[in-house]
């Protein structure tokens, strides 16, 4: 089992469920929106089921949930298959993640958007907001249709304490894509923390959605 | 060159990432590399 948090908002809050529930699993923290931009999810919680050869078993996108029954049917039927007798995998070549590996991309082609973006990925990771924001901004120029390089940029300097820019950056993730409900989901906790601590407001969160899908389809 | 991803499905190789833990533990997709691993992706809001 491994769990990753698509918080943009820092460390603190999926920390904090990790203890509270005495996880025993590691939890990872996704700040950037690395894993919407593999998968191509807009919303969570979702579930992947991965062999023992690293081949994808089961996917569910939205409403993952091991409180429905039909869900833990197929996993566990998974589960029950021993090992080897999935068909075998297919060969590629992975990706590196490395940030040496980043620049050297960044060096030799540094008009790749997709590079920008592996970069600025790999400096948030290292907790190198100032560089970044640099790279997740040159990605957004060099593409203006990325979600992944706005979204990063907004993550980037909320963590440089520029959150009115951040906000900004974010609203435009929102625009490039409307419906990723994580992206709307971090510009709520900025703007309205209120209703996020001590207790998420969920009743809050199906008006606030309402009010502005109304909103964005009469601009 | 161009790194521009395919998004996978089931019967894919799942994508290799690495992210730190709540705790800063930098993680790697490729160390679970042999076992059986759910990936349970979720927001604490």
């Amino acid at each position: 089992m491994l769990s990753v948090a698509m918080d943009g908002g820092g460390f603190e809050q999926p920390r904090a469920f990790v203890e509270q529930y005495g996880v025993t699993f590691p939890t990872l923290v996704d700040a950037s929106g690395l894993l919407f931009r593999l998968y191509g999810f807009s919303a969570v919680p979702n579930g992947v089921y991965v062999d023992e050869s690293g081949v994808i078993r089961f996917m569910l996108f939205t409403g993952f949930s091991v409180d429905r029954k039909e869900v833990v049917a197929q996993l566990e039927t998974l589960l029950a298959t021993p090992p080897g007798a999935a068909p075998p995998a297919p060969s590629v070549v992975q990706q590196s993640f490395e940030l040496e590996v980043w620049l050297e991309q960044a060096a030799a082609h540094g008009d790749d958007p997709d590079i920008q973006l592996g970069l600025a990925e790999a400096y948030l990771q290292e907790g190198n907001y100032e560089r970044a924001a640099d790279a997740f901004a040159r990605a957004l120029e060099l593409d203006d249709g990325s979600a992944n390089a706005a979204f990063g940029l907004g993550t980037a300097l909320n963590e440089l304490g520029r959150s009115t820019e951040a906000l900004g950056a974010w609203g435009q993730a929102l625009r490039i894509e409307p419906d990723n409900f994580v992206i709307r989901k971090q510009i709520w906790r900025v703007k309205y923390p209120e209703k996020f601590y001590p207790a998420i407001d969920y009743d809050w969160q199906k008006v606030q959605l309402a009010a502005e899908k109304a909103a964005e389809s009469r601009t | 060159m161009s790194v521009a991803l395919q998004k996978p499905d089931v019967g894919a190789i799942a994508p290799n990432f690495s992210l730190p833990d709540v705790y800063g533990k930098r993680w790697t997709w490729s160390q679970f590399r042999g076992k059986r691993v759910l990936l349970y992706m979720w927001a604490s809001w």
